[in-house]
């Protein structure tokens, strides 16, 4: 398509290429799904699966991208494809209306990348087991008020299972999830799926910390299995 | 000295980013954490996060970690929605 080579720049033809033939699953079509998926549209994505049980309520209007009066009480995931249709047509997008747990594992066949933006670490922590037994690469994003943090999860590092510990929840809870974190932590997920998909470096096994409140990013994890020898 | 940075919600209610302290485990480290921070609570602390060199969680339940001079110890906050 014509339109996806306004990309050339930073990426090149053969980088185009690679996007429209990967396959990306995305679990959580709310709040970081929905700008994660606009963002992965409009940089040439070619195949989609949003997993999503969920219907729009009043209350995801303050973030949710494509939450509006019309959509409330449609299936996040049916609204979510059809916006991505309306920006791509040609898209090859499926809609999966279960929770994570109950995804039957034919639908990760051809996926090269499955992405965590669901918001509640019990979700997080079984979708890193999901990854983990398909040998599937997970990229992790999660929010709470001004605050953020992105990962790539690679099979066998468990990396979501040490970081997060026991904790059943974070400052999402008391400072919740205002859209501008949501925009910016999407759209830095794009970013790292991208450079995923073209071979330039990651958050392998790396977890990074956003504020927007101090605007500050910076690494503040890197999984190093030698450290526990010191 | 250890050398200790606040990030989060940490940093944000108590205005303190960094701080140099001298203290050979994690619980020296919290104890002279709360005496240079009064604001700051023991349970604020206990809900952080804590990496060391950028290498290693660490949770409430290994505060007997011992620390070396010049180890960097970040206290910062969990995320979990999206």
């Amino acid at each position: 398509m014509e339109w996806q080579k306004a990309n050339l720049g930073i990426f090149n033809e053969t980088d185009i290429k690679t996007f429209q033939s990967s396959h990306v699953l995305v679990v959580g079509g709310g709040g970081l799904g929905a700008h994660f998926l606009n963002g992965m549209v409009r940089s040439a994505i070619g195949k989609v699966t949003i997993v999503d049980d969920d219907v729009y309520e009043e209350s995801n209007l303050n973030r949710q991208l494509f939450s509006t009066p019309e959509t409330l009480g449609q299936h996040k995931a049916d609204v979510v494809a059809d916006a991505l249709k309306a920006i791509n047509p040609s898209l090859d997008v499926s809609v999966v209306k279960t929770r994570i747990q109950s995804v039957g594992r034919e639908r990760f066949d051809d996926v090269d990348l499955i992405v965590d933006a669901v918001d509640n670490i019990v979700s997080k922590l079984h979708i890193e087991g999901l990854a983990n037994d398909l040998d599937l690469p997970l990229l992790h994003g999660a929010i709470g008020g001004w605050f953020a943090q992105i990962g790539l999860v690679m099979p066998g590092s468990f990396l979501l299972t040490e970081f997060y510990g026991e904790a059943l929840h974070g400052l999402e809870k008391s400072l919740r999830c205002p859209t501008f974190t949501l925009g910016l932590t999407g759209n830095l997920m794009v970013a790292e799926a991208l450079k995923f998909f073209t071979g330039k470096p990651t958050l392998e096994n790396r977890i990074l910390f956003v504020d927007a409140l101090n605007y500050e990013m910076r690494i503040l994890y890197e999984k190093d299995d030698s450290y526990g020898s010191r | 000295m250890v050398h200790v940075k606040f990030f989060a919600l940490l940093r944000s209610n108590h205005r303190v980013s960094e701080l140099s302290l001298k203290a050979s485990d994690m619980k020296e480290l919290t104890d002279e954490i709360l005496l240079k921070v009064p604001s700051l609570s023991k349970e604020e602390l206990k809900q952080a996060v804590i990496f060391i060199n950028n290498k290693k969680v660490m949770h409430e339940k290994r505060f007997n970690e011992k620390l070396e001079d010049g180890d960097v110890v970040v206290f910062t906050n969990f995320v979990g929605g999206g």
